[in-house]
Order: structure tokens, then sequence, then C-alpha cells
């Protein structure tokens, strides 16, 4: 069986792979196979997209601190000034 | 048609692009530079700017090459790279999951994605991987690129790429289900 369906690694492996569409023909029906029948790397699949796109929507929670502000708006500043000087 | 504001971009758009660089690099000084570097590289090219997008993305636009630039630069720094898939630690020697990593039932997936606490966990775990599997984390899932360009950008081979990215992927699940999914004594 575990020739048809391949390993929870292979499996793991697999579904990284087909996300990227890199994944050939016999090993995505092997991998479909596998999926069918083990609920936990079911589990990994959906978990791994969760954080994904959990991953995707990351954001820092503090502003820029007035130092930084004061810094960038110094050097912008001096940008211009190069230019209509 | 869109046009440029120059002397509004750090009270419009400097928070938000500060936010974004942040968890993607990791350091408060440099994403304040590639703030910096962002607004000034805005600058000098705005005659560019054709005002087919918003303002807001073209700048974002020009942060996100600073941040792929960033990981140009600094996979040049050597680091042994795996050669071959070995996670004794999650699977057993015939590739079934092992007990104490099987993945588990997650209790909170119905809280807010952008729930605070929870990036802040998944901050934390991305800052436990190791170096490279951190950098191929970061390109693929909070930059969105695919394997080809990050193969690209860090110099290293497609086969280390599926190790790096499968491993990464591993512990960032097994993590974030042991400090956030299933953490008991929640808030």
């Amino acid at each position: 069986m575990k020739a048809v369906m391949g390993s929870c690694k292979e499996a793991t492996d697999w579904i990284s792979r087909q996300e990227e569409g890199k994944l050939g023909v016999r090993k995505r029906i092997q991998l479909w196979i596998h999926l069918r029948l083990c609920e936990v790397c079911r589990q990994f699949q959906w978990q791994s997209h969760m954080l994904g796109q959990a991953g995707k929507k990351l954001r820092g929670a503090d502003p820029l601190s007035d130092e930084a502000r004061k810094r960038i708006d110094d050097q912008l500043f001096n940008e211009k000034q190069k230019e209509s000087g | 048609m869109n046009v440029l504001n120059p002397d509004q971009w750090i009270d419009r758009f400097g928070d938000l692009l500060f936010q974004y660089a942040l968890p993607r690099v990791n350091d408060t000084l440099l994403a304040e530079d590639l703030v910096q570097d962002t607004f000034l590289s805005a600058y000098r090219s705005r005659s560019l700017f054709r005002g087919e997008t918003s303002e807001k993305n073209w700048l974002f636009t020009i942060l996100k090459r600073k941040i792929i630039d960033h990981y140009r630069k600094k996979s040049s720094a050597t680091e042994a790279l795996p050669e071959e898939i070995d996670e004794e630690e999650w699977f057993t020697e015939s590739g079934a999951w092992r007990p104490e990593t099987v993945p588990g039932r997650w209790e909170r997936v119905h809280e807010d994605l952008e729930n605070r606490e929870l990036a802040e966990t998944l901050e934390k775990c991305q800052n436990h991987l190791r170096e490279k599997q951190k950098q191929v984390y970061i390109l693929k899932y909070l930059e969105e690129m695919d394997g080809d360009e990050i193969c690209k950008v860090l110099g290293i081979s497609s086969s280390n790429y599926w190790i790096l990215i499968h491993r990464a992927r591993l512990q960032m699940r097994d993590c974030m289900e042991k400090h956030w999914f299933n953490k008991k004594n929640k808030k």
C-alpha cells in the first residue's frame, strides 16, 4: 500500500511541491490517494496553508519612532535640496 | 490618474511601510533604513511614475524590491545547506509521523488571523527557524514568491529549496500548535 500512497514524510513534501505546480502526474495521484486515506496529513496540509495565509497578513504593531521619522524626513529634505540647489 | 505627493509620504505611508517591513527583516533599524531607502529611491525616480497604480502600491513595490535585495545580499554569507531530507525529528525510519510530533487538531482556528497575539507568536516561531529556513519561509509565505525566484535570490539549488521549505513548514506548524493553537491557559 505504501508503494501506492507513499509515506507521510513523502506526502508532506509532495504537498509543498504540488502547491507550486511542481509535482508530476504519478506523484499527484499518489498524494491524492494518501490524503484520502490519511487524516493527519490532511490536517497538516490545511494547517500549513492556514499559516501561509496568516503570514501574508503579518504586520508589525508599532509605528515608526519619532527619531526615525525625523531622520527620514531630514534625508528626504536633503534629497530635495540637492535637486533644487 | 494618480499623482505623487512626496511631502506627504512619511505621514501617509511611513508607518504602513515600516509595519510591513519589520516582520520580514526582524530588525527595527534595518526596517527603518528600508523605509528611508524606499522614499529616497521613489523620490529620485518619480519621473518614472506613470500614475497607473496608486502612490501607495508604487511605494510598496519599491519596498518589496528592497526587501528582496536585502536577502540577496545576505545570502552571499556562507551557511552549510542540507544535502538530503533528514527529518528524524518528525518521522520514523519508515516515514510515519512520530507520536510526539503528529499534527493534532487545532482549537483556536476561528480566531482572527490578524489577531495581534497570533502575529507575535508567528514571528517568534519564525525566529526559531534556522537562518536559511527562515529566509526561504519569509520569501515564500510573507513575500509570496515562488521556489524558482527564491532559488535565484538566495543562490540555492532547487533540491536545497525543497528540503528547507519542507523543514520550515514542519517546524512552523509544530511551533504554532504548541504556542498558539493548542496553548492552554490562554487569555
